[in-house]
């Protein structure tokens, strides 16, 4: 035994050991040695460097973690190989404007993925290069730019718009340089961008800010936005413009603030007043006063309320008594209370007032609740106030579908609610007509457009939604630009389509390549005459990998195939590209004198949960047999103009896992021993049918089935 | 059997869990009675779930009973508790693909939830409310409050106080008050 090990040892030892390097050759040096050695090179060193020796170019590089291209470096490579720059995209670019991050040649960025990136100049020209930058560099964590020159407030609260798409960031440095701006715009504009980056950033730890006006005319800044930072740890404000007494009043919101800087040209002492309010747990307060630097500790110690905690003492609540609740308890069960059923029992008792309006994240604003606040007494814009006040958790806001009537309120509504509700994020929305200006202002917020953008008079405007995720449209026409046809909405979840037809085919390649986050896509109804344009759909809809969900309403009148067996050839194709693909709606118009209505192809769908089919097609007893390959199908609709019992009758071997299923019952064909049938699915726990004729099931029949089922939980009958 | 359960997570397998159901532990109320419960049923519950995985299934089936020792957890609060999880432990999971919660929340109660929370003695009611919120069992909890909010829908303030017996901390002015900055909601349709 022994013998055999060490002779294994030996070969492996002995190709090792027979190297023997001279002392004074840097080649004794291991490769860990090498890399820290040559890791003091500068970059352009090292690639010079690099074919010394095999060694050497395989430690050389491992060491380079930043670099910093400076303008002659970009000079080099521009004027060398272009396409190398963009495998040298880094974790720190220094770079003097946008124009340098652009390849003119494709027009595309370079920079992907960074975490830090520094602007030192930017420029209103070059704004719309932000959107392709946001979504190339989602992990952004520190962002710098050092100085950004504007006329108009427009651009600037585009800007921030965009960067309030970069979730990940930690650090915001903002140098904003306003020329010719109208007294009190510069404070408006500076507060509506912090905002919206404050709401969306929430990792957003140190924020530097640094306002310049060239002008010497009097300007009040104010920065109330700044209350909603609620993670904010260091703060640096620089500013030349006078500023407000109460400019610091909104850090009480800060609880986290430990750093603040203050370079203000103009500051009056007020500034300072109750700052060991706002602040308590401030550490390091540096106040730059242009001439002479001050530099203040505020003692570390906190003043702590430490005589209120006896006050409390223990209470003893009678068991069968709701005040023997917590709070936590409490505010999760009247969190299942309707909005209105909240503001009625708000004044039970201090506990229901405490908690009742806690859970309130998402609200919507219907006719009847505009109606009623219109009705009540006290004016409208005292009434919303106290709601936003009182829910200042809120972070959706759902107002679609609401009559022209009473369009014109919403707006205002929703500047109410933003300025009350600091967590509010996303509000869906119809689009208003002749609403130009709240359209703009509100842009950053909405996420969700539910009406028709016909409303919008100038298409161009689909661009200022940067975070729209959920959009409907008649047709896909709208979602491009009338005179240079360039795509207008991008980076979509959500699609509904109303209607579609061969005729705006050409428009899917570039909204396919814009919008591959899609999860969710409806074409309502969908029209086709020839098979070349139903294969050319289809080939950019299996482009869309990230497909969770897809409902077709389709019409085939094709004059060169076979109507069913071109939409199963669709449906194949779909199922082999769109592997996320769990949930699809699908209805089939058919001919009246059409062949049989065969769904061969959903055997493909193997990650299939939900499955919903309404049609007007003949269909034969085994229309369902491919459902045997859906494993995980869990819900299934079925809405069958000629439905037979005989459909039904092997469903639970199909489809052993289902646990709701729907039935339109147009024609009453389900009787007792369909009843019979369904009742053997293993797992079905929702059962919905829906009749024509008010014709219930006896009693009995009912029993029955519900004696089988083993784990049905209800049945509706509608 | 029992070694099994430990390696392999229940959760996406329908055999293992009720499998694993057939294993009894104990469980122990604050006022010291025991009761059996199978195992998956019983993790429905997190604070059972957290103490069988730190103890390890063999440990917790051989040994002493889970001491539930918020007093809350009374001998008829646990019955009931131990009957809803028996009940639920096959439930399908959530389906997180879907944004489906909002709906789960407005979703009616099932009938035999109804049936089971629909208790006459309100200290018992709340018993199990507190019981399944100390426990942790999630489901429950919802059946609690959902039953709660339907409860007192369309009552006035004053009979939600006697029916669940709260205390009205307000002055009469503060009320007052309060009724009318929610004057809207009284307004008519």
């Amino acid at each position: 035994m022994t013998s055999l090990e060490t002779i294994d040892d030996c070969k492996d030892e002995d190709r090792q050991q027979s190297k023997i390097y001279a002392k004074n050759s840097m080649d004794r040096f291991g490769d860990d040695l090498y890399e820290v050695l040559l890791s003091y090179l500068s970059l352009e060193d090292r690639f010079r460097c690099e074919c010394v020796s095999k060694r050497f170019q395989r430690t050389v590089f491992g060491s380079v973690v930043d670099i910093t291209l400076s303008d002659r470096f970009i000079q080099i490579f521009l004027n060398a190989k272009r396409s190398d720059v963009q495998m040298l995209a880094t974790i720190a670019i220094k770079i003097q404007s946008f124009h340098y991050l652009t390849d003119y040649t494709n027009d595309t960025l370079f920079g992907n993925n960074l975490h830090t990136f520094v602007l030192r100049s930017h420029l209103v020209s070059f704004n719309h290069r932000w959107s392709a930058f946001v979504s190339q560099n989602q992990s952004l964590q520190c962002l710098v730019l050092k100085a950004y020159y504007f006329t108009n407030p427009i651009p600037v609260t585009e800007m921030c718009g965009q960067l309030s798409r970069l979730s990940q960031l930690r650090e915001l440095k903002l140098g904003l340089v306003s020329q010719e701006l109208l007294d009190g715009q510069m404070s408006a504009t500076v507060n509506q961008c912090l905002r919206t980056i404050g709401v969306n950033c929430k990792r957003l730890k140190r924020l530097s800010l640094q306002l310049n006006s060239p002008t010497t005319a009097v300007l009040q800044l104010s920065l109330d936005s700044l209350r909603v930072y609620r993670r904010l740890k260091r703060l640096h404000i620089t500013a030349n413009v006078a500023i407000d007494d109460q400019l610091l009043d909104p850090l009480r919101h800060c609880k986290r603030l430990t750093h603040l800087e203050l370079c203000l040209w103009r500051m009056k002492p007020n500034v300072l007043k109750d700052m060991h309010i706002k602040c308590p747990r401030l550490q390091c307060l540096l106040i730059d006063m242009a001439q002479h630097m001050k530099r203040l500790k505020t003692s570390l110690e906190t003043t702590d309320d430490s005589n209120r905690d006896h006050i409390q003492h223990p209470m003893i609540y009678a068991k069968n008594s709701m005040d023997r609740f917590g709070d936590d308890l409490c505010a999760l069960i009247v969190s299942y209370l309707s909005l209105e059923d909240r503001f009625r029992y708000e004044c039970v008792s201090k506990q229901f007032q405490r908690t009742v309006f806690g859970s309130v994240v998402d609200i919507t604003l219907n006719v009847r609740f505009i109606w009623r606040l219109m009705n009540a007494k006290r004016s409208d814009v005292q009434m919303l106030a106290t709601i936003a006040i009182k829910c200042p958790k809120i972070e959706t806001i759902d107002c679609r579908g609401i009559m022209t009537a009473n369009e014109s309120f919403i707006p205002e509504m929703l500047y109410l609610f933003r300025d009350y509700c600091r967590h509010l994020r996303e509000i869906y929305c119809d689009l208003w007509e002749n609403n130009d200006q709240s359209m703009r202002s509100l842009a950053p917020l909405i996420t969700r457009i539910g009406g028709n953008v016909r409303a919008l008079p100038d298409r161009q405007w689909l661009t200022l939604f940067y975070r729209l995720s959920h959009l409907r449209v008649d047709s896909i026409d709208k979602v491009f630009d009338k005179s240079n046809g360039k795509l207008l909405a991008k980076n979509l979840r959500n699609f509904v389509l109303l209607t579609h037809s061969q005729y705006y085919n050409h428009r899917w390649p570039a909204f396919v390549a814009a919008n591959q986050c899609l999860q969710s896509l409806a074409v309502k109804s969908c029209h086709f005459v020839s098979k070349q344009s139903v294969r050319e759909m289809c080939g950019q809809l299996s482009r869309l990998t990230q497909l969770r969900e897809l409902t077709l309403g389709l019409t085939l009148r094709l004059t060169d195939g076979n109507n069913i067996s071109v939409l199963n050839v669709f449906l194949r194709k779909i199922a082999a590209n769109c592997k996320q693909l769990q949930r699809l709606s699908l209805e089939w118009s058919s001919l009246p004198n059409e062949p049989l209505f065969t769904l061969d192809s959903l055997r493909v769908f193997r990650q299939m949960k939900r499955f919903r089919l309404k049609t007007n097609a003949a269909i034969d007893d085994h229309l369902l047999e491919p459902l045997t390959h859906c494993k995980t199908l869990t819900h299934l609709e079925l809405d069958l103009q000629r439905m037979t019992p005989n459909v039904l009758t092997d469903l639970h071997q199909y489809c052993p896992q289902l646990q709701y299923l729907y039935i339109h019952d147009m024609n009453s064909i389900i009787d007792t021993e369909c009843l019979d049938q369904i009742s053997r699915l293993p797992a079905l726990r929702k059962f919905v049918i829906k009749r024509r004729r008010k014709t219930t099931f006896s009693d009995n029949t009912v029993q029955k089935f519900l004696s089988r089922s083993p784990k049905l939980v209800s049945i509706k009958i509608m | 059997m029992a070694d099994n359960a430990d390696h392999i997570d229940g959760d996406d397998n329908e055999d293992v869990r009720a499998q694993q159901n057939l294993i009894k532990i104990k469980l122990k109320s604050s006022e010291g009675g025991i009761y059996e419960c199978g195992l998956t049923a019983a993790k429905m519950s997190d604070l059972v779930k957290n103490m069988v995985e730190s103890l390890g299934t063999d440990a917790v089936v051989t040994t002493e009973p889970i001491i539930l020792g918020n007093e809350a957890v009374t001998d008829a609060a646990l019955k009931k508790i131990i009957e809803w999880v028996e009940f639920h432990w096959d439930d399908p999971p959530v389906d997180h693909d879907f944004e489906d919660e909002k709906d789960r929340r407005n979703e009616e109660l099932s009938h035999w939830d109804k049936q089971f929370i629909d208790v006459d003695d309100q200290a018992l009611l709340f018993d199990v409310i507190a019981a399944a919120n100390y426990m942790d069992i999630k489901g429950l909890v919802e059946v609690g409050a959902k039953h709660i909010c339907s409860k007192i829908r369309g009552k006035s303030c004053q009979e939600v106080r006697e029916m669940l017996k709260i205390t009205n901390d307000f002055t009469a002015e503060e009320e007052d008050a309060i009724h009318k900055e929610n004057a809207w909601i009284y307004a008519k349709d």
